[in-house]
Formats: structure tokens, C-alpha cells, sequence
């Protein structure tokens, strides 16, 4: 799915009530062309549904126990 | 109290300010110094080096002096305690009761916290001599133009940056102003200056240093820890800094043996993992050689060095953004409205927060223990593992950076994060430590431990430095002076 155009982006800082000049607006949206291929293949990755426990906190045992698998 | 009125008779040791925080403790035990005259020496190479780098936001001569001589009736009356003596310095953003910490911004300039950070607390209890709050960028978060207090120049070429960010910490400490200094790291804040300015430094196991006090930038990826010039000073304020804290329910319990005691463990025989594909790919061709020789003297040790694989690891700094804006719009929401008040970096990285969906932000958390598990299956057999601390030479100070890496140029937070953001992202210790030269400019090497094992790395990284020497060169200003 391709990036939102710029007028997108207006919106959804407008939703939020988030005030940004042209330039910043645009900046933002450079930003998040660049990041677009790496975050569509982020969100290509598998997550269990049924299977295992991972949520946030998952990572957070994981630390806790020294790293186990 | 100015510089002047609290720099140091023509009997200061000046070279004091060139001591280890370890040296220092001897001396102070031996008695052949006093922390009195330790801190002096500080003052007097802060009054000379201070004009060339902008490491200092707020000094606290008068004060250290008071806390010096303290420390000093201490040490004759045989009760000094771990750090006795010793003087450091905070980044900007670790609050400090009474105290200015101006978060690098103009929004804070007058902000003066009613308590200390749990580790600022740790640290004075300790019996360290706090001289200076030090230099960051804008909420740990902006560029090296820091537009309300100037930018810090690197020690070693002024007019490189010292990456940040903790920019303050690292040139402090490179100059001798400091031995210690608080660092924090988000995507690489403690390791990229400890690597540009010639230091040693260790972003902790997420957690094993509370974060209560710290300015925060994202809850998920933030640490704190020591930036210095040995890995043994790392580790004695590291064991001063780490363990459990009701005010951050993250952190760690304590571990039951001190880092410190770690740092004479033989290392021969260990094994080393080596992941050769994305946290080595773009590197300035001079560097990748050194780090190929620094990886020779590291096998030189009785070190096995052998390959692995991350595949994922290229999607981690990613996964690592995606976090940071959310949690960064979330923390500073406040200050949004006043974001052409900030300097221009931080302006573009919270500009482009808002644009992270709730449903990114979920998903990246939920593939931390993606990264987790691929690096605890590479990691299986290995006691560590080893990857460049940097991958070209610091970018010269300008508002939107970039980093040559040969024939080839990258915004510089691309270049950085490679080497630095997977390891906050899973959370894994992660020391780096001075490993040649080039260009006249400290190269590094990062060494990452599995969580909590911290001393693995201290073992690893001091015998490194009992071995070699580039960790005791210093940037050529000093020489000069």
C-alpha cells in the first residue's frame, strides 16, 4: 500500500488537533516515504494469533531472563 | 563562583585530570592525592578546554569544592565510600534537586527539579563529586546545532560533531574535565559519542539502570549508563548506578556479583559471534579495515571469532523508530505546539511523529521478541557478540548531518543507528570501546552481551584494553595545551 499523499497527512494532523507549518508537513512525509518500504515489510512479518504469548511484554521477560529462547 | 575564582594553586597536580576514576581511588587511598586536588584539576582543564568544545551547561565549581573537601575528611577518616572523590558529570537531561536541568532546550532553561534522579541520588551517595551538568541534544532527541546553548565540537576535530546524544558527556570526558559522565541512549546516545570522542561506554541491559528523573524520550528504548575511559571505570559506576528501584518498574533486580569483579576474568577460550551482513554493510572502506584488525588483536586474546546471522536485523532501526515517535509524541506532547521553538532535528523527528499509526506502534512492539529470539539463536554457543561501534568517521556539525562512507554519503542517524538501534530495540547490553584510528579520528568496536550479563562484556572489553592501547590515546588539543 503506497504512503498517504501530503493532503492525508494534513488531515490526520488536523484529527489530532496538531498544528504544523508547510515545510514541517512536508518534511514529515519525506520521513515517512523513506521508512515506507522497511515498515511494509515490518508489517509483512507473521504474528501469532493462536499460538504463543507475544505481546509487549514478552520482550520485557525476555530481558528479564537473561535472554532464554 | 567563576572558573577563575575556584581554579586550582600552582600546586595542582594538573594531571589528575587525566586519571581514571580507578586511578584516582588509588591515589586517594595511597594518599598521594587528595579529591580536593582531583577536583581542581578539573576545573583547571574545563578552564582551558571549555572554549574549543561547549561540553559544560551548568558548572558547579563552588559546590564540588564543598562536596570535595568532604571527601576528602572522608578518605582520613577510613570511610570512603565507592566513588569517594571521584568528580563526573550528568547529562543535562538526568534531573537534579536544586539544580538547573535544562533538557538542552530553551523550554527548560530555568527548570529546577525538586529531587534527585534515582542514579543522580546513587551517584552523590557514592561520594562522586558532581562539577557540571553537560551538554545534550535538545531533549536527547535534537541535532548537534543546539540553537539555545551551541553545539559541542568534537575534541578530536572541531569541526566534527561529537554525535550525541549526550554530545556534552563525550567531550567532557575525552578532555579530562570529567573521568565520569552519565550518558543516556535511545537509538545509540551513549555509544555513538563514546565512539566518535575516543571513550568507553556501555548502554546497560534495559532496566538495570532506573530511569526515574530522566528525561524520557521513549519508555521502550530508553537507557542510561557510563561513559569513560576505560571499561573499569564503566563498571565501578555501573555498580554504583544498576539495581532495583520502586519509582521505575522496569528495572532489574540487583545481580549478586559486582560488575567490577568480572573485569580480571580470563577471557580465553570465550567465543565471539561475528554478524557480517546488515550491522557491517555501509562502511567507509578505512574503517571496516580497522575493524578488521581490531578484530585480529580481539582474537589475539584466545578469542574465537566466528560467523552467525541476523536476517531481520535490517528491519530492527525501524521497528526501533516506529516506537520512538510514538512514545516521543507521547512524552513530549506538551511541548508540540512550540516545535519551531526546537532545534531543527528534533523539530523534523517529532514533526513526523504524529504519522505513526496505533497500529504500527503495536506491531513494532510485538516484533521486539522477533529480533530477541534471532539473537539469542544466533547467540547460542557464543558468550558474545561483536559488531563495528561505527561505520564512517563523525559527520561534520551542521543542522541535518551526513556521514561519508566512502564514495557514498547517508544521512547521519541512518549511518549510526545500523551498528546502535537493533540492540536498543532488543534490549541487550552493549559496550563500545576505542579500537584504532583513522584520519587522525577514534574508531570503536561494540561488543553485546545477552540481558543482564553485563560482565561478559567487562570481561571481555578490559582484557581488550589490558591488550592494546588505543584507549589511552588522547585527542592531540591536550598535547597542544
Amino acid at each position: 500500500m503506497p504512503l498517504p499523499p501530503i493532503d492525508q497527512f494534513a488531515v490526520l494532523a488536523a484529527d489530532q488537533d496538531r498544528t504544523l507549518t508547510a515545510e514541517r508537513l512536508s518534511q514529515a512525509h519525506g520521513t515517512h516515504a523513506e521508512l515506507r518500504p522497511t515498515l511494509e515489510r515490518l508489517r509483512a512479518l507473521p504474528l501469532p494469533f493462536t499460538e504463543e504469548v507475544c505481546e509487549p511484554s514478552t520482550a520485557l521477560a525476555w530481558i528479564a531472563d537473561g535472554g532464554r529462547p | 563562583m567563576s572558573i577563575a575564582e575556584s581554579a586550582p594553586n600552582a600546586a595542582t597536580d594538573t594531571h589528575l585530570a587525566d586519571a581514571t576514576a580507578a586511578e584516582l581511588l588509588e591515589r586517594f587511598a595511597a594518599g598521594t592525592a587528595t579529591p580536593t586536588q582531583a577536583t581542581q584539576a578539573c576545573l583547571a582543564r574545563i578552564e582551558a578546554t571549555e572554549p574549543s568544545v561547549n561540553a559544560v551547561i551548568t558548572l558547579l565549581a563552588e559546590r564540588a569544592l564543598v562536596q570535595a573537601a568532604e571527601s576528602d575528611a572522608r578518605w582520613a577518616a577510613g570511610t570512603a565510600r565507592h566513588l569517594e572523590g571521584v568528580p563526573y558529570g550528568l547529562k543535562d537531561i538526568v534531573a537534579t534537586e536544586g539544580i538547573r536541568t535544562t533538557g538542552g532546550s530553551a523550554l527548560y532553561r530555568d527548570y529546577l527539579p525538586s529531587t534527585d534522579a534515582v542514579l543522580a541520588a546513587r551517584l552523590a551517595e557514592a561520594g562522586g563529586v558532581l562539577l557540571a551538568k553537560l551538554a545534550t541534544f535538545e531533549f536527547a532527541c535534537g541535532g548537534a546545532v543546539n540553537k539555545t546553548f551551541g553545539p559541542t565540537r568534537n575534541p578530536w576535530d572541531p569541526r566534527r560533531t561529537t554525535g550525541g546524544s549526550s554530545s556534552g558527556s563525550g567531550a567532557a570526558v575525552a578532555l579530562g574535565q570529567v573521568p565520569l559522565a552519565i550518558g543516556t541512549d535511545t537509538g545509540g546516545s551513549i555509544r555513538i559519542p563514546s565512539a566518535f570522542c575516543g571513550l568507553t561506554g556501555i548502554k546497560p541491559t534495559y532496566g538495570r539502570v532506573p530511569r526515574h528523573g530522566v528525561m524520557g524520550l521513549s519508555w521502550t528504548m530508553d537507557h542510561a549508563g557510563p561513559m569513560a575511559r576505560s571499561v573499569t571505570d564503566c563498571a565501578l559506576m555501573l555498580d554504583v548506578i544498576a539495581g532495583p528501584d520502586p519509582l521505575d518498574p522496569t528495572a532489574l533486580p540487583a545481580e549478586p556479583t559486582p560488575f567490577a569483579a568480572a573485569l580480571d576474568r580470563d577471557v580465553s577460550g570465550m567465543r565471539v559471534a561475528r554478524a557480517r551482513g546488515y550491522v557491517e554493510s555501509n562502511m567507509h572502506p578505512e574503517v571496516a579495515a580497522a575493524y578488521e584488525t581490531a578484530l585480529t588483536e580481539l582474537a589475539g586474546l584466545g578469542v574465537q571469532i566466528a560467523d552467525v546471522e541476523l536476517p531481520s536485523f535490517e528491519l530492527a532501526p525501524t521497528a526501533g523508530w516506529t516506537i520512538i515517535y510514538a512514545e516521543m509524541l507521547s512524552l513530549h506532547s506538551e511541548h508540540f505546539d512550540s516545535l519551531e521553538d526546537r532545534d531543527e532535528m528534533g523539530a523534523s523527528l517529532l514533526g513526523a511523529a504524529p504519522f505513526v499509526s496505533a497500529s504500527d506502534y503495536l506491531r513494532a512492539l510485538r516484533l521486539r521478541p522477533l529480533f530477541q529470539r534471532e539473537l539469542s539463536a544466533a547467540m547460542e554457543g557464543f558468550d558474545a557478540l561483536v559488531t563495528p561501534g561505527m561505520t564512517a568517521l563523525p559527520p561534520m556539525i551542521a543542522p541535518s548531518m551526513i556521514s561519508d562512507v566512502g564514495g557514498r554519503h547517508l544521512p547521519w542517524l541512518t549511518a549510526t543507528c545500523q551498528t546502535n538501534a537493533p540492540f536498543n530495540v532488543t534490549g541487550s547490553p552493549a559496550l563500545v570501546l576505542p579500537s584504532g584510528q583513522f584520519d587522525g579520528m577514534p574508531l570503536s568496536m561494540q561488543l553485546v552481551g545477552r540481558p543482564r550479563d553485563e560482565s561478559t562484556l567487562f570481561a571481555l572489553g578490559a582484557a581488550y584494553q589490558r591488550a592494546t592501547d588505543h584507549h589511552l590515546r588522547r585527542p592531540p588539543v591536550l598535547a597542544e595545551a
